[in-house]
């Protein structure tokens, strides 16, 4: 096996090692995440009044929720998960170490990256049948299609890691700007872009968080729904120009930490 | 017959076959191994090494014009207070902190020009880390840092087995790391830092916290380490006991190198040239004055006996010491050139640095 591609099944090893070695953070996260969707997607019918709304439009608004939520749940954690590996691995002091590795550090944590998500993954399928069992929705998976659209979100949000993982290498705790950006996103992509006033509305559509749940909620709707092409082709461009720039960021702060020897400090 | 002489014939060509493959074998091995021993003769090459922090009125000098050589069998100390620059240099050679202006070379590597390559040439243990993984076992620390730095293979298991019965940790491959002992843990740090088998190692503090025992199983590896397989070892620290592994010493204060030299030669530079005699009870007053007034004798008296102290370069001839000791009846214990400690050469050549420093500006 090629090294790389060794280091990576490394990676991805040891991220299900931790989770298995840790059931009760698991099964707590898990349960978490179910409780909050299902007080979020209630509490918000109550006050809409259920009376109201044809069981045909509460199967599509649950669909449609399910749909916000995952991906919300998606980026938090791919936003989360590069900054939160920095701090972590700057307090346990073994940050160093992974700067003395063979490939780029970028790469390193782009690799811890893909195993954290393969996790998250795992985590994420009982959740989904958790969610449509107790909401009566009709998901239809179509993972041909949910999958790359998944992969592509989640490419431009690691490039939004990548920038706060920028400012965790140079300003350590960034726990309050963290949190800001995770509101930012819940308000801006989980509502249909539509209904969003006029700056808001363009920004949100920058976001590579918001075109990646347009797409995902199209496909899940079912064949009734139309995918359009220039939605993917737009996901693309998003997912690709975030990176970038993520990328770019984040090597400019890790020479400014290596000027200012900021690596390893916590 | 024809078929057995064929038969024999197949059996002594196998055999030869076979003698010639394991004296091949022998013989790529010994290559092997004098090739990873001694590959490059300079392991670390420093010049001019400096690294400022701030700005303006906030500059900081970290480290100073440092520059110094570490071959392959050697083993570096470098010794200084605290903040005098020695881990700021260690990071700096990790490639963890970017100097102001100097060159290192690891091996062959600029680490300016090719900081990944030189890095693999590299295996560390920095101060205050913890190195490795707590939360998973022995066996998968050691599995995660060699694909990390691409030396994962098939056969890793044995590189494992060898490693952990050098260290002692053999009964502990499956333990999480963060049941163990800190000595233990220090060890799995260590183990890590080889798991590539690098050429240098960079021990910034290698024995700080561990009791006695653990210690001491440390320094033996790391003296085997460099005497037996050729690796060239720079460590940090402050504590003499571990200096005193070193072959050469470079001594830190204030971010400048103060003194580099082979230890012998420091501690011969040193030689404080004293005779110190030990005397049974009490010298006598009348033999006291003479001894102070013909030798310039340093005398101090403990309430078990009596230590002379006489500089060297009053002495001519010691017996006749010997002869007015005698004449005062006084029991002599013990007679000898006094040789002087390594905590001593360093505190000397601290206060020396500081006493130049202070006069030139």
């Amino acid at each position: 096996m090629k090294p790389l591609a060794q280091a990576l099944r490394m990676e991805i090893k040891l991220g299900f090692v931790k989770m298995a070695r840790y059931p009760l953070q698991t099964l707590t996260s898990l349960l978490v995440l179910y409780v909050l969707f299902i007080g979020m997607f209630y509490g918000s019918r109550f006050l809409a009044g259920v009376g109201t709304v044809r069981s045909a439009d509460l199967s599509r608004s649950a669909t449609e929720a399910i749909a916000g939520y995952l991906l919300w749940f998606l980026s938090l954690f791919a936003i989360d998960s590069m900054s939160q590996n920095i701090a972590e691995e700057a307090q346990t002091g073994t940050l160093e170490q992974l700067y003395l590795s063979r490939w780029d550090f970028s790469l390193v944590l782009f690799m811890r990256f893909v195993a954290a998500f393969l996790a998250s993954l795992a985590m994420l399928v009982p959740l989904l049948f958790l969610l449509v069992l107790s909401t009566g929705a009709s998901v239809a998976l179509q993972l041909g299609k949910t999958l790359p659209v998944i992969a592509l979100t989640t490419i431009g949000l690691c490039g939004m890691g990548y920038m706060l993982g920028a400012l965790t290498l140079i300003f350590k705790r960034i726990g309050n700007a963290m949190t800001l950006v995770q509101f930012v996103l819940l308000f801006l992509c989980l509502p249909p872009v539509e209904q969003l006033p006029g700056p808001l509305r363009y920004f949100a559509l920058t976001l590579p968080l918001t075109q990646g749940i347009r797409l995902l909620r199209s496909i899940m709707l079912g064949p009734a729904s139309r995918v359009r092409l220039s939605d993917v082709y737009f996901l693309v461009l998003t997912a690709l120009v975030y990176l970038v720039i993520g990328l770019l960021v984040f090597r400019w702060a890790q020479a400014t930490a290596r000027d200012r020897g900021l690596l390893g400090h916590y | 017959m024809p078929g057995i002489s064929w038969l024999k014939l197949i059996v002594i060509t196998l055999s030869i076959l076979a003698r010639e493959w394991t004296s091949y074998r022998q013989v790529r091995h010994w290559l092997m191994r004098e090739t990873l021993r001694y590959p490059m003769s300079t392991a670390i090459s420093v010049r001019n090494l400096r690294k400022e922090f701030g700005t303006g009125s906030a500059r900081t000098v970290a480290v100073d014009e440092v520059t110094f050589a570490l071959h392959h069998g050697e083993i570096l100390g470098f010794l200084g207070p605290n903040g005098a620059g020695k881990t700021t240099t260690i990071k700096m050679l990790c490639g963890l902190i970017k100097p102001t202006r100097g060159s290192i070379r690891i091996g062959e590597e600029d680490v300016a020009v090719r900081p990944r390559q030189a890095m693999l040439h590299l295996g560390t243990v920095l101060e205050g880390s913890r190195n490795t993984y707590w939360r998973l076992t022995v066996t998968e620390n050691l599995e995660y840092f060699a694909s990390c730095r691409g030396a994962y293979t098939r056969d890793f298991s044995r590189t494992i087995d060898r490693l952990l019965t050098t260290l002692g940790l053999t009964s502990k491959r499956h333990a999480l790391v963060q049941t163990l002992s800190r000595g233990m843990q220090q060890k799995v740090a260590l183990a890590c830092a080889l798991c590539t088998n690098p050429q240098i190692l960079l021990l910034d503090e290698p024995t700080l916290g561990l009791d006695l025992h653990s210690s001491i199983a440390i320094q033996k590896e790391i003296r085997r380490l460099a005497h037996e397989e050729g690796k060239a070892i720079l460590l940090t620290t402050h504590q003499m006991e571990i200096a005193s592994l070193s072959t050469h010493i470079a001594v830190m204060d204030r971010g400048r190198i103060v003194a580099l030299d082979a230890v012998k030669s420091l501690l011969g530079s040193f030689s404080v040239d004293v005779y110190q005699i030990r005397l049974q009870g009490t010298v006598p007053l009348g033999c006291r004055i003479r001894l102070e007034r013909q030798w310039d004798a340093k005398i101090f008296e403990d309430g078990l006996g009596t230590t002379l102290h006489i500089p060297c370069g009053r002495v001519q001839n010691l017996s006749s010491i010997v002869e007015v000791l005698e004449h005062c009846s006084a029991t002599i214990v013990s007679l000898h050139r006094v040789e002087p400690s390594l905590d001593q050469v360093y505190l000397g050549l601290l206060e020396g640095s500081r006493e130049t420093l202070s006069a030139s500006t």
